[in-house]
């Protein structure tokens, strides 16, 4: 009980912080993208927020973890779809521009998703699986580990399913399928809502 | 004197120990009960693999992120700059542009192999003119990290199966079809990656790795084997192994020394990773019931003793992340070097301040007598906290210099020696 409590408070804490920080932090003026940014505001938005279904908003993502998918999509260790042909040319330091400026924007809004959620089973599902020590308590992410606030619900579907599968190669492969394998569909839709309403 | 110093020690230890179990026991209610009595259990690892004992206090600590790409040329020889060696030794680079080093394995002509991690690839490396030129040579397998050559064939352990890849000089452009030779290995991917031991008559050591942090592990898992790649026959060589991504072949004796993993999440100092020697068929080495040789573990040591297990000969340090090994066979370095040991330490994670991130050298008897352990090089990899680099793996040069893959710079260095 004790221990709950002052889980929380330190929870409480770290949150005001972070408010007050962004309410502290100077205007700055926004990055300028890499030439080669150009190919990817089609499907990823302008800037870095996707209007399109199935397709990943990039904004705010942390820098390791966006290099680490070039990487894997350009070289073939994760299967890229459509992504194939638009990496093939990336050089390492194109992909380090990329990851630099996508993880400098500003990252999405909370998106509107529609489907229930039940706190208690939000908690149930993501409490044991320790989500939060990898993409941190408020899913901005770090490392290599994804943001997951803000990011489009069919895409944290898509995403959960091919872990499940084991069809997505690359980081997290360990962690990702043993957290992943136990999850039903309804389990990942919900909690792909959850996430995508986070601020 | 020494007998003073070995007794005031063990006092520490138990004082540690003592203070361990205290602060244990007011948290056994909520530790959890693993029942892996089932095979339906094992299917489906539970989903706190490695998190699962993490306190409130140590929330925040998780795996290196390492790095996407590899580090240029001119940032390495920065790096290089402020590592230390002893006098006489200098490092430089050997090849640049190598994402995920892992182990290495040189073919007699000089062909460089060299496995990844998460990327799946096996890189070659080639000299053309004096320059390294790194090709992707096997790519699409899973967690390629152990190669080994032998008998104009590369070997490469992924995961579950051991793979063979005859001629592989013949054209370097395009591997050839890689033919299965061993798969009887679990299909766990957590500390499912490997290391491939040549024990000089043809076979490998291949270590086992427990899909877990802290488990009473499936059986199949926590050793190492011996495996014969002509024929798929294996036999089991050492037991109660958490996860072992290094060893070597006592050239002195054939016997097998292999570098050991311990346990995360009982604090940034306990227990110690290993270097273990093995004097005899399935000998135990104590996981999961006892760490470092003397400290029982909180969830599973009560109803063990630690005397029942091998323990270590070397103590090398909490979290440090030993992999890659090799015993000096080479003679360019001074003599004192003939025949021990050089360990890559990949670096902590499991502890607030980074520790390891550095080669140390062991000089022990054939016996396990008389350890002395050096640090060999250090720094430069570690920048305050910043991780720039972290040793993978040690290879012995035909010149008797030292190969050293990193896996976060994406490099490997050459160590060299003249008076």
């Amino acid at each position: 009980m004790p221990a709950k409590s002052s889980a929380c408070l330190l929870s409480a804490i770290v949150l005001l912080a972070t408010l007050s920080r962004a309410d502290a932090a100077p205007p700055e003026s926004p990055p300028k993208p890499p030439a080669v940014a150009v190919t990817c505001v089609a499907c990823h938005g302008q800037k870095g927020v996707s209007p399109m279904a199935g397709s990943p908003s990039l904004a705010g993502q942390p820098d390791i973890f966006l290099q680490y998918q070039l990487v894997f999509m350009r070289d073939g260790a994760r299967d890229a779809g459509v992504m194939k042909a638009v990496v093939k040319n990336l050089t390492d330091e194109d992909i380090r521009d990329l990851g630099a400026y996508y993880a400098a924007l500003p990252p999405p809004p909370p998106f509107k998703a529609t489907g229930q959620v039940d706190e208690q089973k939000i908690t149930a599902l993501m409490q044991p699986r320790r989500c939060d020590s990898c993409h941190k308590e408020d899913f901005s992410g770090q490392g290599e580990s994804a943001r997951l606030a803000g990011q489009r619900p069919e895409y944290l579907v898509k995403a959960l399913s091919d872990y499940r599968a084991g069809t997505r190669r690359g980081r997290g492969l360990a962690v990702m399928m043993e957290v992943s394998v136990t999850l039903r569909d309804e389990d990942m839709h919900m909690i792909a809502t959850y996430l995508a309403r986070k601020p | 004197m020494r007998q003073l110093k070995a007794l005031s020690k063990a006092c520490v230890v138990s004082v540690v120990v003592a203070a361990l179990g205290g602060s244990m026991a007011s948290q056994a209610q909520e530790l959890k009960k693993y029942d892996s009595s089932t095979k339906a259990f094992w299917a489906n690892p539970p989903a706190d693999w490695f998190l699962g004992d993490e306190t409130q206090d140590q929330k925040g600590l998780v795996p290196n992120a390492g790095q996407p790409t590899p580090t240029p040329a001119a940032d390495l020889e920065k790096i290089l700059a402020n590592v230390k060696l002893p006098p006489g030794f200098k490092i430089g680079i050997w090849a640049s542009g190598v994402p995920q080093a892992r182990q290495m394995a040189m073919s007699p002509k000089g062909t460089m192999f060299v496995g990844t991690f998460d990327k799946g690839t096996v890189h070659a490396i080639v000299d053309q003119g004096g320059k390294k030129v790194v090709k992707p040579f096997i790519t699409g397998l899973r967690m390629p990290t152990g190669v080994a050559f032998q008998d104009n064939a590369l070997y490469v352990v992924d995961i579950d199966k051991l793979y063979k890849y005859d001629d592989p000089e013949a054209n370097l452009d395009k591997a050839p079809q890689g033919k299965v030779v061993y798969d009887d290995f679990p299909p766990y991917v957590p500390h499912g990656w490997k290391y491939l031991v040549p024990d000089g008559k043809g076979w490998f050591f291949i270590p086992v790795g427990v899909p877990c942090n802290i488990c009473l592990p499936p059986t199949s898992t926590a050793q190492y084997r011996r495996v014969n790649p002509a024929t798929g026959s294996a036999e089991l060589v050492a037991l109660g192994v958490r996860n072992s991504v290094g060893g070597a072949v006592d050239p002195r004796t054939g016997d097998l020394w292999f570098s050991e993993n311990a346990r995360d999440w009982l604090s940034d100092d306990m227990p110690s990773d290993k270097l273990n020697h093995v004097t005899r068929l399935g000998e135990h080495f104590g996981y999961p019931y006892c760490h470092q040789g003397d400290t029982p573990d909180p969830k599973f040591g009560a109803e063990r003793k630690c005397s029942e297990f091998t323990p270590p000969v070397v103590k090398l340090g909490a979290h440090i992340a030993p992999l890659g090994m090799k015993f000096y066979t080479g003679s360019q370095f001074p003599p004192e070097y003939k025949n021990g040991l050089f360990i890559a330490e990949h670096g902590s994670w499991n502890r607030k301040s980074k520790i390891g991130y550095r080669i140390v050298f062991i000089s022990v008897d054939p016996d396990g007598k008389n350890p002395k352990e050096t640090v060999f090089a250090s720094g430069g990899w570690l920048d305050g906290q910043k991780i720039l680099g972290r040793p993978a793996d040690i290879l012995v040069a035909a010149d008797g210099s030292l190969l050293v893959a990193d896996d976060q710079a994406g490099a490997i260095y050459k160590i060299s020696y003249s008076k």
